[in-house]
């Protein structure tokens, strides 16, 4: 493991081939092949050339090219237009750009639970599968108080066209 | 008192530099004594023998090879006779392109020698190529085109052609493609573009010790000076030299 706290991280350049496992405690920057684990205290980046076949390990992953493999984004991880992941998702905020392509498990963490989801449409005729998400009890009572509400806001306004009437 | 260790003079103008160099030392007060490097007296037996008369500060005067150099000899030799607290200074003769200028952050002459009155000390990392060579300023692993290698560290192994390998004392290694190194026309046109383009083809990565093998022998060179060939083995010593540095400095903003 690197123990450099906040100096330079690791950069996997367009024409490496590594194997085996980079552990760093600050950013990591993949643009070249890797197969095996990732792990970073910081954040990591695939970059559009990168095909990583191993775990992602970190805080905020960002992926523009190909992984094989589960993510685990403590804070956030977020899949590009040019990503694709196969493999399960282990996040706290996941955003999932339009282009992206995912398909795996996706497990979001009950802080901070955040899940933005753009409107997939087909380009080119490439065909998107969107997330396989499975909401947890809590979301479906949190998605039922928010009907509730919505339903609470509906009368208030037709009792206020009453009103002015 | 201080141990002065100096290179052989190429030419006239470097020897009225180290007449000038000795005239300040003279006067700023830390003279001690000197010697210089000859095909009688190599450098290691003029390490040595400071260490055996008992001086504790060792000054190099060269170039960057020379430098280090001297700081190979001084390390070895110290933890051979089981010395400690051995301090290192350098006086660099070129400034513009000197890594050890750039490393110890003195801009010139004077800033150089000033510093050895100063006495202000700072310990370094030091890296050692098996079995017993050392380096203190950053190494390049390159030739005249481009080379497949293989690195290997404790966890990972990585295969890749390249063009040039640098290596710091505290094993930062930037391995440099062809296509990072910009050619002519690119140097030529840099002034064009104001934002610098995203190197992608440049690996950079860090360990506390590793290993380099080619199909070829590639020099491992400092300022030209080959310090051995692949395949070599690399390791890192936190803090093991002593250097004289300068002294930080504190600048006020005029607003």
């Amino acid at each position: 493991m690197n123990n450099e706290g906040n100096g330079e991280g690791t950069i996997v350049g367009a024409n490496v081939k590594l194997q085996g496992t980079i552990s760093d405690n600050n950013d990591i920057v993949i643009h070249g092949a890797v197969d095996g684990e990732v792990i970073s205290e910081k954040n990591i980046n695939i970059t559009p050339s990168a095909v990583v076949k191993g775990p992602i390990k970190g805080m905020i992953i960002t992926v523009a090219g190909t992984v094989e493999g589960d993510i685990e984004g403590t804070e956030k991880t977020e899949i590009l237009p040019t990503g694709k992941v196969i493999g399960s998702i282990n996040t706290s905020e996941l955003i999932i750009q339009s282009g992206a392509i995912f398909n795996g498990e996706c497990k979001m963490t009950e802080e901070n639970k955040t899940m933005r989801e753009t409107k997939s449409e087909p380009v080119n005729g490439k065909s998107k599968e969107k997330e396989n998400s499975k909401p947890a009890d809590k979301d479906q009572q949190e998605e039922k108080k928010t009907k509730e509400m919505e339903e609470a806001t509906d009368a208030q306004e037709v009792i206020d066209d009453f009103e002015l009437d | 008192m201080y141990y002065y260790i100096f290179m052989p003079p190429e030419d006239r103008k470097t020897k009225r530099l180290y007449e000038k160099i000795k005239l300040k030392i003279g006067l700023l007060g830390i003279s001690g004594e000197m010697v210089q490097n000859t095909p009688l007296r190599t450098v290691e037996e003029l390490t040595e023998l400071g260490l055996t008369k008992g001086y504790n500060t060792i000054i190099a005067i060269g170039k960057d090879s020379f430098i280090n150099k001297v700081a190979h000899f001084l390390i070895n030799i110290s933890l051979a006779q089981g010395k400690e607290n051995i301090t290192f200074g350098a006086i660099p003769i070129e400034y513009n392109e000197s890594k050890i200028s750039q490393m110890l952050k003195i801009n010139n002459l004077n800033e150089a020698i000033e510093n050895l009155r100063n006495r202000h000390l700072k310990k370094f990392d030091v890296a050692l190529i098996e079995p017993n060579k050392f380096f203190i300023l950053p190494i390049e692993v390159c030739k005249n085109k481009p080379f497949y290698c293989n690195l290997s560290t404790k966890t990972y192994f990585i295969k890749t052609l390249a063009k040039k390998i640098k290596i710091t004392p505290s094993l930062r290694c930037k391995i440099m493609d062809i296509r990072s190194i910009p050619n002519l026309f690119q140097k030529a046109t840099k002034f064009l573009f104001s934002a610098p383009r995203d190197d992608k083809y440049t690996s950079s990565f860090r360990a506390k010790s590793f290993s380099i093998e080619s199909n070829e022998l590639i020099p491992i060179q400092i300022d030209n000076e080959i310090l051995a060939k692949t395949p070599i083995k690399l390791h890192t010593i936190p803090k093991l030299l002593q250097l004289i540095v300068p002294r930080d400095k504190i600048s006020v903003r005029n607003n």
